[in-house]
C-alpha cells in the first residue's frame, strides 16, 4: 500500500504518525548522544544554578534580587538605583558589580536584559557549563543539527512530494497539509535544540530535588542578606519563589518571572519512601538516633 | 575509581576484602539532610563524604534517586542502611536485599552499612532500631543474614552497633563479645557507633574503653558520632541516643582511643537529625572530631616509636 | 534454634500498649501463650522493666512522628 495514493484525510492521518514517529527517534537519538555521567559542578553557586536554569536573564534577576536583599541596590517599582553609599568594589562577583555600575543612575530594570556588558559579565558560567556539557557544546550542537536535519529532510521530503502529487493530480486542497508539515518541522526543531543537554536536565531536576525543603521553608526565609538561602531559593526556583512581605517587590520588579508557574515536576520530596519504616527519624531526616 | 583492598585482621584471622573501598587516609563527613543540604554543599572543601539513608530512596521516584546521583557526582557518598534487620535469627527480607543492591549498583558509594539490630517480628514492623538477644541464636541468624546481603548486594555491608534503652532478654554475651563474635566470623567490617557505646556503657555499666579494646582494631573501619539526651523514670535515667544534641565531650574522648589503636582509613560520619544547629557549629564539631582522632593517632605513633626503641 | 518466636514476642510488647500490660501484669502466662521456650520464658520474665518503659515511650514518638509525615 503506497502512502502517497492516500486520500486527503487519510494520508494527513499518516503524517500525523510519521511525524510522531520522527519526533520519537529525534529525542531518542539526542538523548542517547548527549546522556552522559554527572559533572561535578558548584551547586553552592547561585548565579551557576541560576545560568543553567534559565540563562542570562534568570542569573541577572537573582543577581539584583541578591543585591537589593543586601541594600546595595535599591527598588521602587519597577525601577532600580544604586544605594548612595555603596561602591561596587564591595562586592566580589562581576555581575554585581556590573549592576551596581549600571544603575549609579536610577533606570528601569528591565533594562538589564539587554545590556550586552551585563551578559558579558555572565559569560563565565555559560561557558563552564559548556565545558561541563550542561548546556551543548560545539559537538553537541553538531549532533543535534545532524539529528534536526534528518528530520527535516524526512518530513518536508514526504510532505513536499505529496504535495506535489497532490497537484498534478488536480487537488488544490493542500493547505492542511502545508500546515501540518510546518507544524511538524517546528516541533522537531523544538525537540532538537533544547536549551538544556539531556545531562543538563538532570543535573537542574536533581538541583531542585536537593534543595527542595529550602522551598518548603520558603515563608519563612528572612530578608536582610545574613545568608544565601532566599538567593538560592530564587536560583533554583525563580524569584517567584519568594515570598513574604520582605520579597514582596519581587513581584513588580519581575512580573513575569513571578506570575511563570514553578515548575512543578521537580518538587521531589528528597525524601521518597518511608525511611522509617523501621527507624522512625523520617524521609532524609536519618534514624532518629539508633536504637534509644 | 575504586580498589578492593584486603584488610588484614589483627591476630591471624581471615583476610577479608570487606568494603567496596577503602580510604587511604581518615576521612569526616555528615549525615546528608534535606536541612543541612546548602550548607553541605557550599563547604564540601570541609566535608570528604556525606551518609545517606538507603531506605529513603528504595522506593522513590525517579527524580529522587537522581538527585542522589547528582549528590553523588559532588561528593562522595556512603549508603547506610535502616531497616533490613540482620541482626536477627529471622532471615533478612530478600526484596529488601535486592533494593539495597539496586541502589548501591546505581550510585556506587564508597561502601554500606546497616545496623546490628532487628526491626520487625512476627509481622509487626518496630519502627525503630532494636537490640536483639545477645545470644548463639541471633549470631548465627546474623551471620547468615550478613553471608546473604554480601551476596546479593556483591560488597558485605559494616555493621553499627546500635545504643538501646532495654537490656534485651536472654543475652547471654556481652555486648563487646557479641559483637566480636559477629565481626570475626564474617566479612563485615564494623562501625563503631562511639555515641551508641557511650550511651550503653552509662547506661548498663560496663567500660567503653575495655569495649574498644576488644574489638578487632583492624576492622574498625567506620565511626559514627552523635549525641543525646538523659531521659528517665523515676530514679533511672539512661542516655538517649537521639541525634539532636551535640556531640559529647566523653565521645570525642573515645575517638582519640579509637585514633591510638587503628590505622588510618576510616571514615568519620556526624550524624544529626534534627535540632539542627548553624552549619558551622556542625562543621566545628567535625573539626573537633579530625583533632581528637589526630590526637589519638600521634599517641600511637609516639608509643610505637618508643617500642622500637626498646 | 531460634528466636524467632522471641524476637515477635519483644516486637508486639514494644509496640503494642494493651499486650505490653497484658505482659507486665502476667508475664508468664504471656510468655507461654506466645510458645517461647522455657529459657525464653525465664528470660522475659527478668525483662529490664524500666527500660522497656523507656524504650516504648520513645518508639510511640518516633512512630507518631512517622505516621504525621506521611499522611
Amino acid at each position: 500500500m503506497n502512502p502517497f495514493d492516500f486520500h486527503g484525510p487519510e494520508f494527513l492521518l499518516f503524517y500525523v504518525g510519521l511525524s510522531a514517529l520522527v519526533l520519537i527517534g529525534v529525542v531518542m537519538l539526542r538523548r542517547k548522544y548527549e546522556s552522559g555521567p554527572i559533572p561535578r559542578i558548584d551547586l553552592s553557586d547561585p548565579l551557576l544554578i541560576a545560568f543553567l536554569r534559565g540563562g542570562h536573564s534568570e542569573a541577572m534577576r537573582v543577581a539584583a534580587v541578591s543585591l537589593i536583599d543586601r541594600g546595595l541596590l535599591l527598588c521602587a517599582g519597577t525601577r532600580l538605583e544604586t544605594a548612595s553609599l555603596t561602591r561596587s568594589e564591595s562586592v566580589r562577583r562581576p555581575i554585581e558589580k556590573a549592576l551596581l555600575e549600571k544603575f549609579v543612575v536610577s533606570g528601569e530594570a528591565a533594562s538589564m536584559f539587554d545590556d550586552s556588558r551585563l551578559k558579558s559579565t555572565l559569560n563565565q558560567y555559560e561557558q563552564t557549563l559548556k565545558k561541563v556539557r550542561l548546556l551543548p557544546d560545539e559537538s553537541i550542537t553538531l549532533g543535534r543539527t545532524v539529528i534536526f536535519g534528518t528530520a527535516f529532510l524526512i518530513l518536508t521530503g514526504v510532505g513536499l512530494s505529496k504535495l506535489y502529487l497532490a497537484l498534478a493530480r488536480g487537488r488544490p486542497n493542500v493547505c492542511f497539509l502545508i500546515i501540518l508539515v510546518i507544524v511538524a518541522i517546528v516541533f522537531a526543531a523544538k525537540q532538537s535544540f533544547p536549551r538544556l543537554t539531556e545531562t543538563g536536565k538532570v543535573v537542574l531536576e536533581g538541583v531542585k530535588n536537593l534543595y527542595s525543603e529550602l522551598r518548603a521553608r520558603a515563608s519563612f526565609l528572612k530578608p536582610g542578606g545574613e545568608t544565601i538561602e532566599p538567593m538560592m531559593l530564587a536560583a533554583v526556583y525563580g524569584v517567584g519563589a519568594l515570598r513574604g512581605d520582605g520579597f514582596a517587590y519581587t513581584q513588580t520588579l519581575f512580573p513575569r518571572a513571578t506570575k511563570a508557574p514553578m515548575n512543578s515536576s521537580s518538587c521531589g520530596s528528597s525524601c521518597g519512601s518511608s525511611c522509617g519504616s523501621s527507624c522512625g527519624g523520617g524521609c532524609g531526616g536519618g534514624c532518629g538516633g539508633c536504637g534509644g | 575509581m575504586a580498589v578492593l583492598a584486603e584488610v588484614a585482621v589483627e591476630e591471624g584471622a581471615v583476610v577479608v576484602a570487606a568494603d567496596h573501598m577503602v580510604m587511604p587516609k581518615d576521612c569526616f563527613g555528615l549525615g546528608w539532610r534535606p536541612q543541612l543540604a546548602l550548607g553541605i554543599l557550599s563547604n564540601l572543601d570541609r566535608i570528604d563524604l556525606v551518609e545517606v539513608i538507603a531506605d529513603d530512596f528504595f522506593t522513590a521516584p525517579r527524580s529522587d534517586r537522581r538527585a542522589l546521583k547528582t549528590l553523588a557526582a559532588q561528593v562522595p557518598v556512603t549508603l547506610h542502611g535502616v531497616s533490613l534487620g540482620l541482626a536477627s535469627s529471622v532471615k533478612v527480607d530478600r526484596d529488601r536485599l535486592d533494593r539495597t543492591a539496586r541502589l548501591y549498583e546505581e550510585i556506587k558509594p564508597l561502601s554500606w552499612s546497616e545496623h546490628l539490630a532487628f526491626v520487625r517480628g512476627g509481622g509487626i514492623e518496630i519502627g525503630h532500631l532494636a537490640a536483639p538477644p545477645r545470644c548463639d541464636e541471633t549470631i548465627e541468624g546474623t551471620l547468615k543474614n550478613l553471608a546473604l546481603a554480601h551476596t546479593i548486594v556483591g560488597v558485605a555491608p559494616q555493621v553499627e552497633n546500635v545504643a538501646t534503652l532495654i537490656d534485651p532478654p536472654l543475652s547471654r554475651y556481652d555486648e563487646a563479645s557479641w559483637v566480636v563474635e559477629i565481626i570475626r566470623n564474617s566479612q563485615s567490617n564494623l562501625l563503631l557507633d562511639l555515641h551508641n557505646l557511650h550511651a550503653n556503657a552509662l547506661n548498663f555499666g560496663f567500660d567503653p574503653i575495655d569495649f574498644i579494646s576488644r574489638m578487632p582494631a583492624g576492622r574498625v573501619r567506620g565511626i559514627h558520632l552523635a549525641g543525646g539526651r538523659w531521659v528517665g523514670k523515676g530514679n533511672v535515667r539512661r542516655v538517649l541516643d537521639d541525634h539532636l544534641h551535640d556531640v559529647p565531650d566523653p565521645v570525642y574522648a573515645l575517638l582519640e582511643e579509637i585514633g591510638a589503636r587503628t590505622e588510618p582509613g576510616l571514615t568519620v560520619i556526624l550524624e544529626r537529625d534534627g535540632h539542627f544547629p548553624s552549619i558551622d557549629s556542625l562543621l566545628d564539631q567535625l573539626d573537633h572530631a579530625r583533632q581528637a582522632l589526630a590526637q589519638g593517632r600521634a599517641r600511637r605513633t609516639i608509643a610505637s616509636r618508643g617500642e622500637e626503641a626498646a | 534454634m531460634s528466636t524467632s518466636l522471641l524476637e515477635a514476642f519483644l516486637a508486639r510488647i514494644y509496640v503494642d500498649a494493651q499486650a505490653r500490660e497484658k505482659f507486665l501484669s502476667d508475664p508468664t502466662a504471656e510468655a507461654l501463650r506466645a510458645g517461647l521456650s522455657h529459657d525464653e520464658i525465664e528470660a522475659v520474665k527478668q525483662i529490664d522493666q524500666v527500660g522497656l518503659e523507656l524504650f516504648t515511650v520513645s518508639l510511640k514518638r518516633k512512630r507518631q512522628r512517622q505516621y504525621s509525615k506521611h499522611r
